[in-house]
């Protein structure tokens, strides 16, 4: 009982903190961007391309404020999602998994104020991995081909304390890539890209997420 | 390139507005007695401060713009990048790029002349804005494209783009106005915005703020600008050992920036420059020509009887092209440059130069004609020397001499071996009307080439023409 009892108003205690610190401290003082901020949000991610399907995405990272109006946020994105048997030739229904450092510029179209909307573009480093359900073992294993992709989109930053803002955030990740066979000796260099079957992996991501600023 | 419409933007403005949209918000100097005669005194030097990663950014997002209309509009598959493409790039190492000629010496600086301005649209200065010519070019090199990084690219879009983007700069700075308003206030930022790209956009962002970085009222506004604009109808061209006579009409320019023999000079980079330029239309396709030499380092002299005396370092960027007589380049060179007055009316003034051509090119007309992807690539010495003699505000004769030995380099698609290249251009004018003139001009171009496996030889060319000149 007391333990039940302790546990409800530790909640209560938890909850209140949560909902009530963002009414206690405004968010219309000066400087509304931040300098260095910390940033993490998640959401769903959905791909155009036939036969991919949607998943969760998990994305981490920091935000630096360039100038008057303009930053660089870095950031770590993952996300996962079903790949259709027969899709790109593939002879096993899988997960494609797609991790990307993001290199994105932000430009705010407000610098003050408790709401903040930027458009965003950058580059994403993409890594692409492919996990078959199942694979023939007399068939070689087939991979996508990292890429670097544009990353554009438009955010918006609520401030609930000077320090402190809830993000919403669409972008498209525009990644155009092709599967090989795993092992190749030779360059990526010396593949010629219009010659393959390319893939449009262009994937729409809706997250919610914080921004922790210094 | 910027240089072309530079000087039209530049001439057609001193035509309409004469010459206060030059130097405010200085007071225009009286009109110099001749193209040559004193510059206004610079501005006193104004500390802007420098936004560096504001510009590393838009150095940055440059590349990313260029990239993702090159990926996803042209498909262009050099583009296809990753981080495999870039760790490749690093281990392989530089190489000699093979595209065309106008690619490697037009496109680069232009791109080039972005990443400068770049820097000088957020307070940074020459040098500042130098280097962030070179890091996006150095970026570019290593991570946006799947070939290896070219060494000549990298030579060719810095140096050409610190050129352009300086003179693109100063051109801005010249037209924009301080509290102007209204529909002058908007032609002034679209020319500007014309002349220096980057500089414009950040004005765009950042609002109209009089006090930001690049704006008129920096130092770099209060200067002379004057020069020449002339027009022919066709004009004789002669070789006996290329195709015969020919004729092509032609329009020229020269914009001097600054005084040649320093008077104003602030010890800032490119407080004197002169852009000298020739379109030929024909015979075949039109031809540009582009001669540029700006003083980046530099010291005056006063001499005896009101003569005047400038030492300096300069940087070079050079384009000479017709049919198969084309040889470009950047280069350093030293040099002095002198005005004498002999009588209140009367000037002489005459200049040197000599110094390292960095890296050049060259037609390669033994190869496949009309394919401009072959060319010479080539280190060398470069010489040049002018003179102009003037009488009560009117240039009478100017005679210009440009030299390159070239030391053609063994490289993949570059034919090894020696040249020497001798430009002479001699011009008279004489005064018609206020500043309009008739005039007639001569120029000669000797190319002697000795190349490895093949015998050693000449060409020559020789124009002729009458024209029309404005003097300005």
């Amino acid at each position: 009982m007391t333990s039940r009892k302790g546990r409800a108003v530790a909640g209560i205690l938890l909850a209140s903190t949560l909902l009530l610190t963002p009414l206690a401290v405004r968010g219309d003082g000066r400087g509304a961007i931040p300098r260095f901020a910390v940033e993490i949000d998640s959401g769903a991610v959905f791909v155009r391309e036939a036969g991919f399907g949607s998943g969760l995405k998990f994305n981490g990272g920091v935000f630096f404020r360039t100038g008057h109006r303009m930053g660089v946020g870095l950031s770590l994105e993952r996300f996962a999602v079903p790949v259709e048997s027969g899709t790109a030739g593939l002879l096993s229904a899988g997960r494609m998994t797609m991790t990307t450092l993001l290199v994105n510029e932000q430009l705010y179209l407000l610098t003050k104020g408790r709401l903040l909307p930027y458009a965003l573009m950058g580059i994403g480093f993409t890594l692409l991995g492919y996990s078959p359900d199942s694979w023939p073992a007399d068939v070689p294993r087939r991979v996508f081909v990292d890429r670097m992709a544009l990353q554009i989109g438009a955010g918006l930053d609520v401030r609930i304390s000077p320090k402190l803002a809830v993000c919403l955030k669409a972008r498209y990740n525009l990644v155009k890539t092709w599967m090989e066979n795993e092992g190749r000796t030779y360059p990526i260099r010396d593949v010629d890209p219009l010659a393959q079957n390319m893939l449009y992996l262009y994937g729409l991501g809706l997250a919610l997420g914080i921004k922790i600023g210094f | 390139m910027i240089a072309i419409p530079a000087a039209l933007s530049a001439i057609a403005l001193r035509l309409i507005l004469g010459g206060g949209v030059f130097t405010d918000p200085l007071p225009a100097p009286s009109r110099p007695l001749a193209s040559f005669v004193a510059a206004a005194p610079a501005p006193a030097t104004v500390h802007l401060k420098p936004e560096t990663l504001t510009a590393a950014a838009e150095v940055a997002g440059l590349n990313l713009g260029v990239w993702a209309f090159l990926h996803y509009a042209a498909n262009a598959y050099y583009s296809y990048i990753s981080w495999e493409t870039i760790r490749d790039n690093i281990r392989d190492g530089w190489e000699w790029d093979r595209s065309r000629y106008y690619v490697n010496f037009y496109h680069h600086p232009y791109h080039g002349y972005l990443y400068y301005n770049a820097g000088r649209a957020n307070g940074l200065d020459y040098w500042g804005s130098s280097l962030s010519a070179l890091s996006g070019s150095f970026m570019w090199e290593m991570m946006m494209e799947k070939y290896r990084p070219s060494i000549n690219d990298l030579i060719t879009t810095t140096c050409g783009g610190i050129i352009y983007g300086e003179i693109g700069y100063r051109f801005s700075a010249l037209v924009r106005k301080r509290n102007a308003r209204g529909l002058g206030r908007i032609w002034r930022e679209a020319v500007g915005a014309v002349l220096d790209p980057v500089g414009g956009i950040n004005r765009l962002l950042n609002g109209r703020d009089d006090n930001y970085p690049g704006l008129p009222g920096s130092p770099d506004v209060g200067r002379i600008l004057n020069g020449e604009l002339m027009l022919t109808g066709p004009v004789v061209i002669r070789s006996t050992d290329l195709t015969g006579t020919r004729a092509a009409p032609l329009l020229g320019f020269t914009l001097r920036y600054g005084d040649p023999a320093g008077a104003g000079w602030s010890g800032r980079p490119f407080d004197v420059f002169t852009v000298a330029g020739r379109l030929r239309w024909g015979p075949d396709r039109p031809h540009l020509s582009l001669l540029i030499h700006a003083a980046i380092l530099g010291k005056t002299f006063a001499g005896r009887h009101g003569s005047s005396h400038f030492l300096g370092l300069y940087q070079h960027y050079e384009y000479y092209g017709f049919e198969t007589m084309r040889v470009s380049g950047t280069s350093f060179t030293g040099g002095w440059s002198s005005r004498f007055e002999f009588n209140p009316a009367v000037h002489l003034t005459a200049c040197a130069r000599l110094g390292w051509l960095g890296l050049g090119a060259s037609d390669d007309f033994l190869a496949e004609p009309g394919e401009r992807i072959y060319y010479n690539l080539a280190t060398g010495v470069t010489a040049a020397a002018d003179a102009c003699v003037g009488v009560k505000g009117f240039d009478y004769v100017t005679l210009t001499w440009r030299h390159y030995n070239l030391f053609d380099l063994d490289v993949i698609g570059s034919r090894a071996g020696r040249e020497t290249w001798n430009i002479l251009q001699g011009q008279m004018e004489f005064p018609v009307w206020s500043r309009f003139g008739l005039g007639f001009e001569a120029e000669y171009c000797s190319r002697r080439f000795n190349f490895r496996d093949f015998p050693a030889g000449h060409r020559d060319l020789v124009e002729a023409r009458a024209f029309v000149t404005w003097q300005f």
